[in-house]
């Protein structure tokens, strides 16, 4: 699982960079197609000769297509509190002085999107209950500190919601059960400056959407 | 027989037109005398007159009035405004009906165009964000911060306002669905149409010049990108395929170019694209966390955002020479700057206030339209 996770991040990048060989082009759909599915990577099934990327399915790699709305409400239809019983020891070790232990709560370094080791045992959390509970969708909700402009703030905010879809992705979970947004710096978890509050402030928040 | 003042008026007026509009232009500065306008009208216009005229650059206003001397009458929705030499005889005389302040305002443009060849902006309208309610909503207003109309009240999250050209609709972002959908208002109908609602955000749309496009960050692909699409809605195209967050477009003059905020590099910088090459450089502004671009009218600066120890400033890149300078200093915060159509003024907020800054006198000027808590001003041109 974290090698599909590696192809989907980091690594990505510098590959995309060199998209010159139609091998590579054939390789990186045949990685798209596989997180998908979630089966294992078996590069010698794909042939090299097939033709270069079209632009849709450049997309794939730098994204994955957000699912259709659906019919929901972001602010009446979605549970918040959903993960916050599901506090294990291990995720209580691994989080750091600012950032808590709520599993629907994933929190961010400044300017980033990057998910921090420290957040990955609550999102496997989340993504066992998703493959526990497969006819259930998430909203995943991103906030950013007041630091920022106002629109910039947005966008970062959907790119951290957008992170974490691409993580649970990434655990086996299908991405039309990921819906994602921002409220950008609009709705503090934490009132105040500082970087104690900042830090609270820059996160992800996943809901459950109810039957 | 020209006399000595008009000759001097005119002999200014064909030096600063042959000028380009900068420094040069407040060395031009005319010296007029603002005589009380009569009517029952008069005593709001002179003030309003005063107010715009002040605020110009390009205009002294000056007990004796050695280039002319501003006069007429305002009564029952007439102003007859009369610009007079130093020897009384009539320069320039114009009739205006309707409200008492477009006929101001008008007549404030005239006297700014005719004199200094500048553009006037006193009929310059802004859209804006204020929170005085608790809850954001969208307003508009004049430059002079009269004749506030709040637009919205839907008691939610709004933002990202942008004016068309011509100030007849607003483009704006608005969670009244519960996510971020972009809106158009006409403010000839009052009508509001919601003409972006892909899946993800939709927000920070920017007016094409025709007026016909919106450009705007849509997320539905995967990550927050350029797309331009028809201002009616309809299908997106889109422009940027970057990492990193995209957002926050301004269109070129042209409509050839766009640049944005993108902040691959761990932090958010402007980019430049060319829209039918595809490929983004980055504006070397100098500054490490650049925000809220805004081309201005005459296409040869950008005034943006940028953090200078923890404080929001405004600053202005001219894009030939690559100068970038500092508008705005001190410990306060300022932010999303637009530029008035004299691609000399300039809007921003400031803790709340509306701020007309002068981008050549460094002059800045509060726009008190008694409204409190106010953000992301936008002009139309």
């Amino acid at each position: 699982m974290s090698s599909t996770m590696k192809f989907l991040n980091a690594p990505s990048r510098a590959v995309l960079g060199s998209l010159v060989s139609c091998v590579v082009v054939a390789a990186l759909v045949g990685v798209s197609a596989g997180c998908r599915s979630s089966r294992p990577l078996d590069m010698g099934t794909y042939d090299a000769t097939i033709p270069m990327a079209t632009p849709a399915e450049e997309d794939l790699l730098l994204g994955t297509p957000l699912p259709s709305r659906g019919n929901f409400d972001p602010q009446s239809d979605v549970s918040y509190g959903e993960f916050s019983q599901h506090v294990s020891q291990r995720i209580q070790r691994s989080a750091d002085e600012h950032t808590g232990t709520e599993v629907g709560k994933i929190y961010f370094a400044t300017n980033s999107n990057a998910i921090l080791p420290s957040q990955r045992p609550k999102l496997e959390l989340v993504g066992n209950w998703m493959l526990q509970n497969p006819t259930r969708s998430i909203l995943i909700a991103g906030h950013c500190d007041e630091r920022g402009t106002f629109e910039y703030n947005r966008a970062l905010g959907e790119r951290r919601a957008i992170a974490v879809r691409n993580y649970l992705i990434g655990l086996g979970i299908s991405g039309d059960r990921l819906h994602t947004f921002s409220y950008g710096e609009e709705k503090p978890a934490v009132l105040g400056t500082g970087e104690a509050v900042w830090a609270q402030n820059r996160r992800a928040e996943i809901g459950v959407i109810n039957e | 027989m020209i006399s000595k003042t008009t000759a001097t008026l005119l002999v200014s007026f064909a030096w600063l037109l042959c000028c380009t509009a900068q420094v040069t232009v407040k060395k031009g500065a005319v010296n007029l005398r603002l005589d009380g306008i009569s009517g029952n009208e008069g005593p709001q216009v002179t003030s309003l007159l005063q107010l715009h005229l002040s605020r110009s650059g390009v205009v002294n206003l000056t007990p004796t009035g050695e280039d002319g001397v501003i006069t007429g009458n305002a009564s029952g929705g007439t102003l007859i405004g009369r610009l007079l030499d130093s020897n009384g005889r009539e320069y320039v005389s114009r009739t205006y009906t309707g409200d008492w302040r477009d006929n101001a305002n008008r007549f404030a443009d005239l006297i700014v165009e005719t004199l200094t060849g500048q553009k006037g902006i006193a009929t310059t309208r802004i859209a804006f964000i204020s929170k005085r309610t608790g809850q954001k909503e969208l307003y508009i207003m004049d430059i002079s911060g009269q004749r506030v109309v709040q637009l919205t009240r839907d008691n939610t999250l709004c933002g990202s306002p942008a004016i068309d050209h011509a100030g007849q609709r607003i483009a704006y972002t608005s969670y009244r669905s519960g996510f971020p959908d972009i809106y158009v208002v006409d403010l000839q109908t009052y009508r509001r149409r919601r003409i972006a609602e892909f899946p993800g955000i939709n927000s920070g749309a920017a007016w094409a010049p025709n007026g016909l496009q919106l450009a705007a960050t849509l997320s539905f692909e995967g990550n927050p990108e350029i797309y331009v699409l028809p201002a009616a809605g309809g299908t997106p195209q889109r422009i940027t395929r970057a990492h990193g967050t995209d957002s926050s477009p301004t269109w070129s003059p042209d409509a050839r170019e766009i640049i944005y905020v993108n902040d691959d590099p761990g932090s958010p910088r402007l980019m430049r694209i060319v829209l039918a090459e595809g490929k983004a450089m980055a504006l070397r502004t100098g500054q490490p966390y650049a925000t809220e671009p805004d081309w201005s009218p005459d296409g040869k600066r950008i005034a943006f955002n940028a953090k200078v120890a923890g404080r929001n400033h405004i600053f202005v890149m001219e894009l030939d020479s690559g100068e970038v300078r500092q508008l705005t200093s001190g410990n306060s915060d300022f932010e999303d700057p637009s530029w008035t159509r004299n691609s000399r003024h300039l809007v921003c907020a400031s803790n709340g206030t509306l701020l007309l800054l002068d981008a050549i006198s460094g002059q800045s000027y509060v726009i008190n339209n008694e409204i409190s808590q106010c953000s992301e001003p936008s002009c139309s041109r």
